[in-house]
C-alpha cells in the first residue's frame, strides 16, 4: 500500500483521478477499521488531513463555511457554531478520536448513525464537492443514498460544508442514545433547528433523525405538522405518530427496531423542548 | 505471626509501578522487540462444530515472508492445554472443531500482515456438524457427544441437613428461575506473548499472564522438554481478571514451539476479536431457586439447581461449579440446603475463570430471592437479611464454623446507618424518573481452599546498600499486589517503600506458587513475604547488635536506620549494617514459603472446612430510571466489606470500585450476542463494556473484623465487589419499576420493554 501526502488540493484531485484503487484518508478513524477488517483494500491512500484549503471554520458571503478536514474537536471547541452541531460533535467517540477524526470523514463515511449528519441536515447544510474539472453543491439530505453510499464520485473531494447564516438565528438541539455513556455509537440520534414565538408557536423548523433508516432522515412531514402551531401535549402525540410513520428502523447488534422507535420519539421531544427553551 | 501490625497499615500507599504504567514507560509483551523477531497468527475454525477434512498449507508457505506453518502434528508434546482434568483442549485442532475460535494452524512470518495473509491462505475443509448451542440440547438423551465422555463437564451436589424436612417446616416458599449471560473480561491489553530461544537449549517466554507456572508446565509439555528448560517471565499485564490463563498457555506454547523450531524469537499478540472469541468467558447460567421460610423470616431450606454453560472445553469449569455450589445459598444461616450444579459442554467459546468465579451468578439469584421473600413477608429487605445473616459460630453452607472474622452484621450496620442518613429522593419521582434503592449481601471464599494446595513462595534479598529486592510467585495484573508486598517487606525490614523493588514474576527465581486467583495474594502471598523478610532481618539484627554492642532485642529498624530501642538517637544507617553483614558473611537472602491451612472437605457432599476465610459484604445502590428510554443512572453506591484488615486503603478502594464496575457491566450492559454459534459483537463498539464515563459513584466502607488466618489479619477484596454490585443493581431496578427481572443483564431496552409500575412507558 502506498501512502501519498499531497501539498495542495489540486495535487490531491489529480492523484485520485489518475490512480486506480486510490482512497482518500483524512483522520483515518473509519478507514483504518475498514482496512483492518479487510472490508476494503485500497492500493493507494491519499492523505488530505493537512490541506490548508480544507481547514477551518469561517464566515464568508452569508455562509458559515466548515472545511472538510476540520477535526471533530475543532467543532466541539468552536464558539460560533449552532448548538446542535457542537452537541453532535461532542458525542463522537473519545478525545483521541475527536482529535483526529474529521467532519468530512464523518460525512463521507455515510454511516446512518454519524453524529454530525443529523445536525447538518437540520441546519440545511450544503456540501461542496470538487473534482479536477468541476465544482458542485449538494444538499446534505440529498447526499446519502444508502448505508455507506453517497453521490460523491470517486474523483471528487468534499472541500467544505456551508450553513446559511440564517440558521445562526434560531435555536437548535441534538440528542442521542447508545449502549453506554462514553465512546459509543448512536442507537438513535435526533437534531432539531427552529425559530419560535414566545408562546411556543413554531415559525420555522427543520428536524432530522439518524440510525432509524438506511440514511439519516429529514422529517419533512413532522416539520409540516409543527409549522405555525404552538407546541403542546396533543400536538406532540400527533407528531409521535408521524415520526413512527416516517422512520424505518431495523434490529441489529446495537438495538431492536422496537427500542429505536420508542426512543426516537423521546429524543425528539427532548430535543424540541431544549430548542424551545430559548424562546420562552 | 498473623497478628503483627504494620505501621503503614490502613494508610494510602501509591502503586509502586503507577508512574511507569500511566506514562507508557512500562513495556508490555506486545511492545517487545528482539532481533529477527517473527510474528505468529492463528487460523481459526470460523464454524462452531465440524470434522476437519483437509488442511493444506502449501499456498500459505508460498508467501515469501512466511517462515513456517505449525499444525497439530508439528507439536512435539501431547498438543493439549487445559488447567484442570480432564485436560480436554487441543493446542491445535486436527480432527474435531468444537467452537468457532478454535485454532487449527499457526502461521509464522516476518510481519503480522503476512502471517495473517498466510493464515487465510491455508485451505481448510470442515464437514460441518449441527452445533449444540444450548445446555438443554446438550443434556438431551441421545445428543451428539461434544467430547467422548459426553456433554457433562462436571456435576456435583452440596448436601446439608435434610431438605425435605426443611421444606416441611417452611410456611412460605419462593421459587424462581434466573439466567445470567456470558461476560468478556475486556481487559485493556489483549493477550500477548513473546518466546525467545536462548541458545543453551532453553526458551524464555515473556507473557501477559496470570499464572506463569501454569504456563511453564504447558509450554514444557508441548515442547516435550523438562520444565527446567523453560523460563516464563511475566511481562507487565494490563488486566486479566481470570482471563489470561488458558489462552496464555495456548499462545505461549505455540510461540515457544515455533521459536524453538526456527531458532528465532516469535511474538503472538491477539487482536480484540481474537481475544473475545478465542479466550474464555464467564459462564452463562440458569439457576432454579426455591427458598423456604417461616413467617417470621427465618429461612429453613434452600433447594437450588444450577446449570452452567461452559462452552467447548472444561477450562476451570470444575472449580467454578464447586464455587457456585458453595456460595449459592448466600451468606446465611440455613440448616437445610441442597444444591446441584452441572457444567455443560456446548459448541461455544469456552468458559473459565472470571473475577468472582461463579459467585456473581449465584449471588444474583440468592439476593433476588431474598428481596422476593421480603416482599412476600412484607418485611424490610435489610431486616430479613440481618435476621438470617451468618454470625461467628454459625455453620456456613458447607458446615464450616468460623469463630472469628464473620463481619457480615457489621457491614449491614454500616449500610443501615447510611440508609438512614441518605433518603432516596423518591419525592422527586416525576413523569420522567423512577427511583429505586437496592440492597445485597454476599460472601466470597478466600484462598484456593479445597481446590488444591495453597502455597506461595517469596524471596527477599537485601543488598549492601540496604535496598530490598523482592520476588513473589504471584502476579500483579493491575490489582496492586506488588505494592502490598513492598509494604510488607518495608515494614518488616524498617525501610521506606521506595527502597523496595518488586521483581516481575520469573519462574527461574521463585517457588511455584500456583495461580494468582481466589483473592489470595494479600492473605497467603503477604505471609510468604513476611516470613522471608523476617529471616533476612535476623542477620541485620545480629549485625546491628554487634555494631551497637547491645543485645539483639535492643535493636529496631525504622526509616532505613537501625536504632536502639531505649535511645532513638543512637542510630546507624541500614546500608552500613547491610554492608557489614555482607562482609561478615551473614546471609542476606531468604526464600520462604507460606501455606494456607489444609482444607478438610468431602467432595461428594461439599461439607467441611473449605476456605481459610470469607469476605462478607453488604451493598446499597440508589438508581433512577428514565421511564422513556430505560436509561439508568446510579446516584449512590455504597459497598461495605469485611476484609479483615486494610493494608493499603488506596488499593482497597481501587479494587472495590473496579470490581463493582465489572459487576455493574455484568448486570446492566454487557451481553455476548451470537448467531448460530458465532459471536456477532466481538469488538468494543458493539460489546458494551463500561467506559470511564459509565463508572458508578462507588463509595467503600471497610469493616475490619480481624482474620486470624491471613497475613496481618487481612482477607482478600479482589473478587467480592462484583457479586455485591450486580445483585444490588438488580434489586434497585426491581424497587424502581416494581418488576422482578430474572435475567442478567437487565439492559435499558429490557427495562423499557417490561414497563412496570406505571404501565408500558411510551409517549
Ligand atoms: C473508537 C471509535 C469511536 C467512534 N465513535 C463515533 C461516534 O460516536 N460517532 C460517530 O459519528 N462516529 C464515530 N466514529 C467514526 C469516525 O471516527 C467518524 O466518522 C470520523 O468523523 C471520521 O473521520 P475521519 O477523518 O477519521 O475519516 P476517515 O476514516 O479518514 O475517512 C472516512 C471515509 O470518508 C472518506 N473521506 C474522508 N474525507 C473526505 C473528503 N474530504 N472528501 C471525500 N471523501 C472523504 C474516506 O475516503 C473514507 O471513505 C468512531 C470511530 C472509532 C474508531
Amino acid at each position: 500500500m502506498n501512502y501519498l501526502i499531497p501539498e495542495t488540493l489540486d495535487q490531491a484531485l489529480r492523484l485520485i483521478s489518475s490512480q486506480r484503487n486510490a482512497k482518500l484518508i483524512a483522520g483515518g478513524t473509519d478507514l483504518s477499521v475498514q482496512i483492518a477488517d479487510s472490508l476494503i483494500s485500497p492500493e493507494i491512500l491519499v492523505d488530505i488531513s493537512g490541506l490548508e484549503e480544507l481547514k477551518g471554520i469561517e464566515e464568508k458571503n452569508g455562509f458559515l463555511s466548515l472545511g472538510a478536514a476540520t477535526t471533530i474537536d475543532e467543532l466541539v471547541s468552536s464558539s460560533i457554531l449552532p448548538h446542535c452541531l457542537v452537541q453532535g460533535a461532542k458525542s463522537i467517540g473519545s478525545p483521541q478520536i475527536r482529535n483526529i477524526g474529521t467532519l468530512g470523514g464523518n460525512i463521507c463515511n455515510a454511516s446512518p448513525c454519524g453524529d454530525t449528519l443529523t445536525p447538518l441536515i437540520a441546519l440545511g447544510g450544503i456540501l461542496v464537492l470538487v473534482s479536477s474539472s468541476a465544482r458542485r453543491k449538494v444538499r446534505l439530505e440529498d447526499f446519502f443514498i444508502g448505508p455507506k453510499m453517497t453521490v460523491c464520485a470517486d474523483n471528487e473531494i468534499l472541500t467544505e460544508v456551508l450553513i446559511e447564516k440564517d440558521y445562526l438565528q434560531g435555536r437548535s438541539a441534538f440528542r442521542m442514545t447508545g449502549k453506554r455513556s462514553g465512546q459509543v455509537i448512536s442507537q438513535v440520534n435526533v437534531a432539531i433547528w427552529l425559530e419560535a414565538g414566545k408562546s411556543r408557536e413554531i415559525e420555522k423548523i427543520r428536524a432530522a433523525v439518524g440510525s432509524v433508516a438506511p440514511v439519516p432522515l429529514r422529517l419533512k412531514r413532522v416539520e409540516q405538522a409543527l409549522k405555525g402551531r404552538a407546541v403542546h401535549e396533543r400536538l406532540l402525540k400527533e407528531v409521535s405518530e408521524l415520526i413512527n410513520e416516517e422512520i424505518k428502523p431495523i434490529s441489529d447488534v446495537r438495538a431492536t427496531d422496537d427500542y429505536r422507535r420508542r426512543v426516537t420519539v423521546t429524543l425528539f421531544r427532548d430535543a424540541l423542548e431544549e430548542a424551545l427553551q430559548g424562546f420562552n | 505471626m498473623g497478628n503483627v501490625k504494620l505501621s503503614s497499615m490502613g494508610k494510602r500507599v501509591r502503586k509502586i509501578d503507577g508512574v511507569e504504567l500511566v506514562t507508557g514507560r512500562a513495556k508490555f509483551a506486545g511492545d517487545m522487540k528482539f532481533p529477527g523477531m517473527l510474528y505468529g497468527y492463528a487460523r481459526r475454525a470460523g464454524v462452531p462444530a465440524g470434522i476437519i477434512k483437509k488442511r493444506d498449507v502449501r499456498t500459505a508457505l508460498k508467501i515469501p515472508e512466511v517462515a513456517m506453518v505449525l499444525l497439530a502434528e508439528d507439536i512435539p508434546g501431547p498438543n493439549i492445554i487445559g488447567i484442570l482434568p480432564p485436560f480436554d483442549q487441543p493446542l491445535l485442532a486436527a480432527e474435531e472443531i468444537r467452537y468457532e475460535g478454535e485454532s487449527i494452524a499457526l502461521v509464522v512470518a516476518k510481519t503480522k500482515t503476512a502471517a495473517k495473509e498466510g493464515a487465510l491462505a491455508i485451505e481448510v475443509e470442515i464437514d460441518p456438524l449441527e452445533p449444540i448451542l444450548e445446555p438443554d440440547e446438550a443434556l438431551k438423551k441421545g445428543a451428539r457427544k461434544i467430547h467422548p465422555a459426553g456433554n457433562i463437564t462436571y456435576s456435583k451436589k452440596l448436601i446439608k441437613g435434610d431438605i425435605d424436612k426443611g421444606f416441611k417446616e417452611a410456611e412460605l416458599v419462593v421459587e424462581n428461575t434466573y439466567h445470567t449471560s456470558f461476560q468478556e473480561h475486556a481487559y485493556l491489553e489483549p493477550e500477548a506473548v513473546c518466546a525467545v530461544p536462548c541458545g543453551d537449549g532453553r526458551v524464555t517466554v515473556y507473557a501477559s499472564c496470570q499464572s506463569p507456572f501454569h504456563l511453564r508446565g504447558h509450554i514444557a509439555a508441548n515442547l516435550s522438554v523438562p520444565a527446567s528448560r523453560v523460563r516464563v517471565v511475566q511481562a507487565y499485564t494490563g488486566g486479566s481478571f481470570g482471563g489470561k490463563d488458558d489462552v496464555a498457555a495456548e499462545i505461549g506454547s505455540l510461540a515457544a514451539v515455533a521459536s524453538v523450531k526456527l531458532g528465532l524469537p516469535v511474538m503472538i499478540a491477539h487482536e480484540r476479536e481474537e481475544s473475545i472469541k478465542g479466550s474464555n468467558l464467564r459462564h452463562a447460567s440458569r439457576i432454579h431457586y426455591k427458598t423456604g421460610a417461616r413467617r417470621d423470616g427465618t429461612i429453613v431450606a434452600c433447594k437450588i439447581e444450577i446449570i452452567l454453560d461452559g462452552g467447548a472445553y472444561s477450562s476451570e469449569s470444575p472449580f467454578v461449579t464447586m464455587k457456585s455450589l458453595i456460595h449459592a445459598a448466600g451468606p446465611y444461616r440455613i440448616p437445610n440446603i441442597l444444591v446441584e450444579c452441572t457444567s455443560v459442554y456446548t459448541n461455544k467459546t469456552y468458559c473459565g475463570a472470571f473475577r468472582g468465579f461463579g459467585v456473581p451468578q449465584v449471588t444474583f439469584a440468592s439476593e433476588s430471592q431474598m428481596d422476593e421473600l421480603a416482599s412476600r413477608l412484607k418485611m424490610d429487605p435489610l431486616k430479613l437479611r440481618r435476621k438470617n445473616a451468618l454470625k461467628p459460630g454459625d455453620a456456613t453452607a458447607t458446615g464450616q464454623v468460623f469463630e472469628r472474622s464473620v463481619g457480615l452484621l457489621q457491614t449491614i450496620d454500616k449500610i443501615e446507618e447510611r440508609r438512614k442518613s441518605s433518603d432516596l429522593p423518591r419525592d422527586r419521582e416525576d413523569d420522567r424518573w423512577l427511583y429505586g434503592r437496592g440492597f445485597s449481601c454476599m460472601l466470597q471464599g478466600i484462598s484456593n481452599g479445597a481446590e488444591g494446595i495453597d502455597v506461595v513462595g517469596a524471596s527477599v534479598q537485601v543488598s549492601q546498600d540496604g535496598s530490598v529486592l523482592l520476588g513473589v510467585g504471584l502476579t500483579d495484573m493491575g490489582q496492586g499486589s506488588r505494592t502490598v508486598f513492598a509494604q510488607v517487606a518495608a515494614e518488616v525490614l524498617g525501610v521506606t517503600v521506595d527502597r523496595v523493588t518488586v521483581r516481575q514474576v520469573d519462574t527461574d527465581s521463585v517457588h511455584d506458587s500456583g495461580p494468582t486467583v481466589a483473592s489470595r495474594s494479600t492473605t497467603v502471598g503477604g505471609m510468604a513475604v513476611f516470613k522471608a523478610a523476617a529471616e533476612v532481618k535476623k542477620s541485620l539484627q545480629k549485625m546491628a547488635s554487634l555494631m551497637f554492642k547491645a543485645g539483639e532485642e535492643q535493636v529496631s529498624f525504622k526509616n532505613n536506620f537501625a536504632s536502639l530501642k531505649q535511645d532513638d538517637s543512637a542510630r546507624i544507617p541500614l546500608r552500613e549494617v547491610a554492608a557489614a553483614a555482607y562482609w561478615s558473611g551473614f546471609p542476606l537472602m531468604n526464600l520462604a514459603f507460606s501455606r494456607a491451612p489444609d482444607a478438610d472437605f468431602d467432595h461428594e457432599t461439599h461439607q467441611g472446612d473449605i476456605y481459610i476465610a470469607y469476605n462478607f459484604g453488604t451493598h446499597m445502590m440508589d438508581i433512577r430510571i428514565d421511564r422513556f428510554t430505560g436509561r439508568v443512572q446510579v446516584l449512590q453506591h455504597i459497598a461495605s466489606h469485611d476484609l479483615g484488615r486494610v493494608i493499603n486503603l488506596t488499593g482497597v478502594e481501587g479494587q472495590v470500585e473496579g470490581g463493582s464496575l465489572i459487576g455493574f457491566g455484568f448486570a446492566h450492559m454487557e451481553k455476548i450476542e451470537s448467531e448460530g454459534g458465532s459471536i456477532t459483537n466481538a469488538n468494543f463498539a458493539d460489546y458494551a463494556v463500561p467506559t470511564v464515563k459509565d463508572r458508578i459513584p462507588t463509595e467503600t466502607i471497610c469493616v475490619e473484623d480481624y482474620n486470624p488466618t491471613g497475613a496481618f489479619g487481612a482477607k482478600g477484596i479482589g473478587e467480592p465487589p462484583v457479586a455485591g454490585a450486580a445483585s444490588a443493581f438488580a434489586n434497585a431496578v426491581a424497587a424502581a419499576t416494581g418488576v422482578r427481572f430474572t435475567k442478567l443483564p437487565i439492559t435499558k431496552e429490557d427495562i423499557l420493554k417490561a414497563g412496570g409500575k406505571h404501565g408500558r412507558y411510551s409517549h
